[in-house]
């Protein structure tokens, strides 16, 4: 009865709520559920590309901003009485609306000056940005995205935040190794997915999403993560991330990485450890190294997050 | 033979009636002819770094503008960080650099001072007292007000 009375409370479906007691147990899926209507902190990212961190948080200060540092360089919790994104310092690129949990995914990419990154589900441009940060605008990324009309976002976003060392292509990032020879240094995967994560932002995905969904999206990303390692050098890094705590699109796909190619997976340290079973399916105990955050215990969207280094590079 | 897009480019550079105009075209047509100065789709883009991934790239560099219907020349809020060097700069006061951003004109009153000052019509890059810019708008000395051509808001409105 309790996740059909719970489905009812938060207008979720009842197989969603299911699947979170499975998760969290019945306590903490009240909990997540109490935060996603509650929703969480915003989050900003200075871009050092633009301007000296300290300047733009002195002038955000200065307009009645409350900024709080995080785990995240560069990125603060932020509250104030109007939205950062009116601000000017968001015009000029000075500053990134970007999750902490997201900005913590490109951030544990760990990229260096010089090095050739590949994006591969880039649009609407956060991760790419925050990369090219980094990097201080050197060395190359390729940011790959699918949709023309996304990618229109990701032009408009990297243009704002100064970014210079980007081409972006718009193409299905599973068709990528037919289409390039060489191989790159790190390769940073976003993967689309059911958007499980951010139904505090996006109130429609209680609905609009069916059992069936998880599969499909696991299916795509699995194709999506062989594309990317095949792409990647050999002790290269793939960051592997999605806004979706459900176990088919995150420790699944993981557990087909560990069982098709040579890669290890590199502990992380901030968020949860992965879940060594969801539903009766059993995960390998290497997977609990990947890193899960949630609402209610990290303040930030549901996310999900695998760095792995390649150990054999593979022959295309 | 110099591409029709370019020309367009010219005639809005023109029309910016600045004392450093032909500096802006010379450094134009040399960007041009070393080939960092290319039109991708419709947009025209200067480039910062070559790679093999430029032929198939839709983007890279810095976009100056769009070329729209009848070949015209659409800037881009970024054009002002390549050309901002040639003009003159008006300093504003945060209210007036905000709505300034927001689409609208600004006041003579909302200006803090000039780095030279401009004649009338001539273009200026519009900054807040921290020498940020905000965009580009003709000075009209006998309204009293800088006629706003194109600013940062265009981020906001074009909903991106």
């Amino acid at each position: 009865m309790l996740p059909k009375t719970l489905a009812r409370k938060y207008g979720l479906r009842e197989f969603m709520v299911k699947r979170y007691i499975e998760i969290f147990g019945v306590k903490g899926t009240k909990e997540f559920l109490d935060k996603v209507e509650k929703g969480i902190s915003s989050y900003v990212r200075v871009n050092t590309i633009r301007g000296r961190e300290e300047e733009i948080t002195y002038r955000l200060m200065e307009k009645g901003f409350d900024l709080k540092d995080t785990f995240v360089p560069h990125v603060y919790s932020i509250k104030g009485d109007f939205s950062p994104s009116s601000s000017l310092e968001y015009l000029r690129g000075e500053i990134f609306l970007q999750d902490l949990s997201s900005a913590y995914a490109s951030f544990s990419l760990g990229v260096k000056e010089g090095e050739r990154v590949l994006d591969m589900c880039s649009a609407p441009g956060a991760k790419t940005t925050h990369i090219a940060q980094l990097m201080r605008n050197k060395g190359e990324i390729l940011a790959v995205d699918s949709s023309k009309t996304r990618v229109l976002s990701l032009i408009y976003n990297l243009a704002r935040c100064g970014v210079r060392n980007c081409y972006v292509w718009i193409e299905d990032s599973r068709k990528l190794p037919s289409m390039i020879k060489s191989k790159f240094d790190r390769v940073l995967l976003d993967a689309p997915c059911t958007g499980e994560g951010v139904i505090s932002k996006d109130r429609s995905r209680k609905l609009s999403r069916v059992e069936k969904d998880y599969s499909i999206m696991s299916s795509i990303q699995k194709e999506l993560i062989s594309s990317g390692l095949s792409l990647l050098k050999e002790g290269g890094i793939l960051v592997y991330s999605t806004c979706s705590i459900s176990p088919e699109e995150n420790e699944e796909v993981i557990s087909y990485a560990l069982e098709k190619f040579q890669v290890e997976i590199i502990p992380l340290e901030f968020g949860e450890r992965g879940l060594k079973s969801f539903m009766g399916r059993k995960y390998p105990r290497e997977v609990t190294k990947c890193r899960r955050f949630y609402p209610h215990v990290h303040d930030t969207y549901g996310f999900f997050l695998a760095k792995l280094r390649l150990v054999k590079e593979v022959k295309t | 033979m110099t591409p029709s897009w370019f020309k367009s480019l010219k005639r809005w550079v023109e029309n910016l009636n600045s004392e450093y105009e032909d500096e802006i075209m010379k450094f134009m047509k040399w960007c041009l002819d070393s080939e960092i100065l290319i039109k991708k789709e419709n947009l025209i883009l200067l480039l910062t770094s070559r790679s093999s991934f430029l032929n198939r790239s839709v983007f890279s560099g810095i976009p100056l503008g769009e070329i729209g219907s009848r070949e015209r020349f659409i800037p881009h809020p970024e054009i002002s960080s390549v050309i901002g060097p040639f003009l003159k700069k008006a300093y504003s006061s945060e209210k007036g650099a905000v709505l300034f951003t927001y689409g609208r004109d600004l006041f003579i009153e909302s200006v803090l001072g000039y780095s030279e000052m401009p004649r009338d019509e001539e273009c200026l890059l519009i900054c807040d007292a921290y020498g940020r810019d905000f965009g580009i708008g003709r000075y009209k000395r006998g309204e009293r007000i800088i006629v706003n051509l194109l600013d940062r808001g265009l981020y906001l409105r074009k909903g991106y």
